[in-house]
């Protein structure tokens, strides 16, 4: 098992650092000069000089994406253009709060995803059924930065519950990680509704059903456990998008967060840190999708049998 | 064609296709029709392209869309205003038939250049030796490593905002799903009996992707399309929205939010409306991505 | 053996319903169990067997299954009335089940122990690790060591798997098994041993069988009586003896002549012409008749009535209500 993930872990190191090499070729191609954005106005032709040499920005491309990389692992992501403070300090300040937002967007999400999508596979073509899926349909087809300003007009503005920008406490993470997972919710619904109707067909469900189980036992205990895997899937995918795709939606809240922050940067011109934002978010991304993986196995034990037999 | 006999090259391998294909499209659209949510996707979808078609017809760009009309700002829905006017004074309704015309032909125009640019390296990849599949497959794995809108940001945060690097940011970031399905698709095709009879009769390589595995692998390939011009959308109007897209004062959907975000305490017409067009669009597309893949592999429903 | 009726199934009616047609599975079916007694359930594949066993049961699902009409009286309540908890108390505790496929009717995601316990705790009121403790036995008594209790159903063997359903089926001690097709899925060997140690545990525990087969031998290796069942309706009855010996009814007359007997020399078997009809469109009358050799015109229009013939020996065909001979027939049932 531990085997098994050191090499999956070892497979992911090729795919950052080929993610790192697009973004940062994508960053090299940013029209301006960096220096000047580095100095602002206000320089001389020697600090013009010696900023491109400590900035490395005399080498050629290879050396500067190499030296990038090696800074990278040691933690070090350069220096903000625009408040001069170290790359990782501004990220790791901000990190936190998007974290937060996040799970509390995927808490919501699969706890209301699966409660509706079991409830919608339980009763098949009731109208909780029709109406559940339809709403799915349309919270897929909902741009979330739109849901998250109709939120605030009513509960925010309108009805006044929540607050809609100060950051402060509880009550401030509800209306955006509502908005920011609903997404996920409808899809998780989805994927719930689906998974579970093609279990509860098959064969050790009826066997539960000959038990004398309650029915509620009979669907949560044995066909809602054989219908995890995708569900679990699909969860840690969104996950994923929850992290590192929250751009827009920490801006409709002005939520303080990395995602918030890689805006503010790019209207900025900040490359440094649109660029180490970019490849983390997408490190991230990628071992979620490990994690996700990794996940299944506590929830069949045929793919867990795999991994021992792998690992071994 | 009861009797075996060695098709000639004309008759075997050209009008046999061509027939099937047709009564094959038939009963697809016979199996779209009825799915009704679909066929609810595709009215929906027509209304809007019709009132895009013709909104110069309804509303004239220059006077009403564009200009700014300072007397009548922040006026709720009204019989003059169906759905409001925003904070210059410029009708919505009039600015959301227009911003049609910009979303809906980017979207079409990304997915277009995704599925062409994708489709071909998915060919090359699923043809091609093995190495050369690993090789691309792997770079596609990398693409997909990074959440499309995250991508599309980076690329147009690094070119400057404009139409061009937003359809070349929207646009590479959809290739790899058109990338992996033609490879999947001629992966599975590309021993079947057709292909060797093509290869038999000195067809080469080139030849047999596009008259042979291009067109079989077009079914998931027009499923994954439709579903993607509804993501394209949608990421055309967050980029706008956070001011990486279409510019104001044109009235892009996105931009039109982000424009009216400031002013939702008072006037929530100014957002909300803009905000369904997307969401109805989108929902068209879906519904009919998802009766599309009904219809075109009546094995997987259900 | 007492003559208590312990289970009795009266006129029942199941169909399948779908948008476009109607299945009648089963029709107008009238059987009964008496305590500590096995009947084998006969016939053809779609014959409407499993049907039957799984409404006993109410576990036919529904959607598409209907049952449209008729009484299954288990101790004198009749379950197709009876309330929803009743029914649990029923399922597993009183009569269980055992399905034909042991592949896919254990839930893979759970230790076979625990999947046997689970029934345990669930009817007898104990703790978790009485129950648990009491699952181990019962693999034990399946033939199966305990110290597999903690293994999953892909690490065993498909008449393991087997075994521990029927471990399952007799954990609360049930009247009644209800054994569907239970050695189809297996090897021939397995089939044999699985068998026997039915019969052990049916004379052990004293528990009333219905198994559902299409195999005339397992039926005469394990049941008392036995119902031929064709096209939904059971068309001949009565003691192992009675029907082996003296087959009545022209279908079973066909089935017996369709199987290879060792002791007799046969030049070929005869296999009954024709198939089973559509399900979802019935021929009136006798619906064996488009396939009887010896159909007259009555058998087109009218139903034949249960006919006692002998003992129990009970059957539904018109050559033994009297209303004709076919002396061809008689002749060949003797």
């Amino acid at each position: 098992m531990h085997k098994f993930i050191l090499r999956r872990l070892a497979m992911l190191i090729p795919v950052i650092l080929g993610v790192s090499f697009i973004v940062f070729s994508i960053m090299d191609l940013t029209p301006g000069d960096p220096v000047e954005m580095y100095l602002g106005d206000n320089y001389t032709d020697e600090a013009h000089a010696s900023m491109t040499k400590e900035l490395g920005l005399d080498k050629p491309f290879i050396v500067r994406y190499l030296s990038f990389i090696g800074n990278a692992i040691q933690g070090d992501f350069g220096i903000s253009y625009s408040t001069h403070q170290r790359v990782l300090d501004e990220i790791l300040a901000r990190f936190p709060n998007t974290l937060v937002l996040a799970i509390a967007a995927l808490f919501f999400a699969i706890l209301a995803g699966i409660i509706l999508g079991t409830i919608s596979a339980a009763k098949q073509n009731s109208i909780f059924d029709s109406t559940s899926t339809f709403a799915a349909l349309i919270g897929v087809s909902m741009p979330n930065f739109w849901f998250g300003l109709m939120l605030i007009i009513i509960f925010a503005a309108g009805l006044g519950w929540f607050p809609s920008s100060e950051f402060s406490g509880v009550k401030s993470l509800v209306l955006p990680a509502i908005a920011l997972g609903t997404n996920s919710l409808a899809i998780i619904t989805r994927m719930t509704r689906s998974s579970l109707l093609e279990t509860i067909r098959q064969d050790y469900v009826r066997t539960a059903r000959a038990k004398g189980l309650k029915e509620y036992k009979v669907i949560i205990k044995h066909a809602l456990r054989n219908a995890m895997i995708p569900i679990i899937t699909i969860s840690g995918l969104q996950f994923g998008f929850l992290i590192s795709g929250a751009v827009v939606i920490e801006t409709v809240f002005s939520w303080p967060g990395i995602g918030r922050l890689l805006v503010e940067a790019i209207q900025l011109k900040d490359t440094p840190i649109v660029l180490s934002l970019v490849v983390i978010k997408a490190t991230m991304f990628t071992v979620i999708n490990l994690g996700t993986d990794i996940m299944y196995a506590f929830f069949d034990p045929r793919i867990r049998a795999q991994y021992k037999a792998k690992g071994a | 064609m009861n009797t075996t006999i060695i098709p000639s090259k004309n008759q075997g391998s050209e009008i046999l296709p061509e027939k099937k294909k047709k009564s094959q499209l038939v009963s697809i659209w016979k199996r779209l029709k009825k799915n009704k949510l679909a066929v609810a996707g595709l009215i929906i979808l027509s209304f809007i392209g019709l009132t895009a078609a013709f909104a110069n017809v309804l509303f004239d760009y220059n006077t009403v869309v564009i200009q700014q009309n300072a007397a009548e700002r922040l006026q709720p829905p009204s019989a003059k205003h169906w759905l409001g006017t925003d904070e210059l004074g410029r009708d919505i309704l009039a600015r959301i038939v227009h911003g049609a015309r910009i979303s809906i032909p980017i979207a079409f125009t990304t997915i277009l250049i995704a599925t062409v640019v994708g489709g071909l390296i998915g060919a090359i990849s699923g043809y091609g030796s093995k190495r050369v599949d690993n090789f691309i497959m792997r770079i596609m794995d990398i693409f997909l490593a990074i959440p499309g809108i995250l991508l599309s940001i980076a690329i147009v945060a690094a070119l400057g905002p404009s139409l061009r690097n937003l359809l070349i940011a929207i646009s590479i970031a959809n290739i790899p799903p058109f990338a992996r399905i033609v490879r999947a698709s001629v992966l599975s095709i590309r021993n079947e009996e057709f292909i060797e009879a093509a290869r038999a009769i000195g067809a080469n390589g080139v030849r047999i992707i596009f008259k042979h595995i291009i067109p079989n692998s077009m079914a998931p390939v027009i499923v994954q399309a439709t579903l993607c011009i509804a993501g394209s959308i949608l990421e055309i109007a967050a980029l706008s929205f956070i001011g990486l897209g279409i510019q104001p004062p044109a009235p892009e959907w996105g931009a039109m939010l982000s424009g009216g975000r400031q002013y939702i305490r008072y006037a929530w017409w100014i957002c909300a409306f803009p905000g369904i067009a997307i969401m109805l669009t989108i929902l068209s597309l879906n519904l009919l991505g998802d009766g599309l893949r009904d219809a075109l592999d009546p094995k997987l429903k259900n | 053996m007492t003559d208590r009726k312990l289970l009795e199934i009266r006129n029942l009616n199941v169909e399948y319903r779908t948008d476009d047609e109607i299945v009648y599975a089963v029709n107008s079916l009238d059987l009964s169990l008496n305590s500590g007694e096995s009947l084998g359930l006969v016939g053809e594949t779609g014959a409407g067997k499993s049907t039957t066993a799984l409404s006993i049961l109410q576990l036919v699902a529904d959607p598409p299954g209907k049952t449209t009409s008729g009484e299954i009286l288990f101790e004198g309540e009749d379950l197709l009335k009876a309330k929803k908890d009743f029914l649990r108390h029923i399922r597993g505790n009183k009569i269980s089940m055992i399905f034909q496929d042991p592949m896919t009717s254990l839930n893979p995601v759970y230790s076979v122990g625990d999947q046997i316990a689970e029934v345990i705790y669930l009817h007898e009121k104990c703790s978790k690790s009485e129950a648990q403790q009491k699952a181990a036995e019962m693999l034990e008594t399946v033939g199966i060591p305990k110290e597999r209790y903690d293994e999953y159903p892909h690490q065993f063997s498909g008449g393991m798997k087997q075994r521990v359903v029927i471990a399952m089926s007799i954990a609360c001690s049930p009247q009644l098994i209800l054994a569907d097709e239970p050695t189809t899925a297996l090897d021939v060997t397995i089939q044999a041993q699985v068998l026997e140690l039915m019969n052990d545990l049916k004379v052990k525990f004293n528990t009333s069988l219905l198994l559902i087969t299409h195999d005339l031998g397992v039926v005469a290796q394990v049941c008392d009586r036995v119902a031929i069942m064709y096209a939904g309706e059971i068309v001949e009855i009565g003691t192992v003896e009675e029907v082996f010996e003296n087959p009545k009814h022209p279908y079973t007359v066909g089935l017996f002549r369709s199987i290879p007997q060792l002791d007799e020399k046969v030049d070929r078997l005869k296999p009954i012409k024709g198939q089973m009809p559509d399900p979802t469109n019935l021929p009136s009358g006798c619906k064996f008749h488009p396939r009887c050799p010896h159909a007259i015109e009555a058998c087109t229009k009218i139903q034949p009535a249960m006919t006692n013939v002998k003992g129990t020996h009970i059957v539904k065909c018109f050559i033994h209500e009297g209303k004709f001979e076919s002396t061809e027939l008689m002749e060949e049932v003797k």
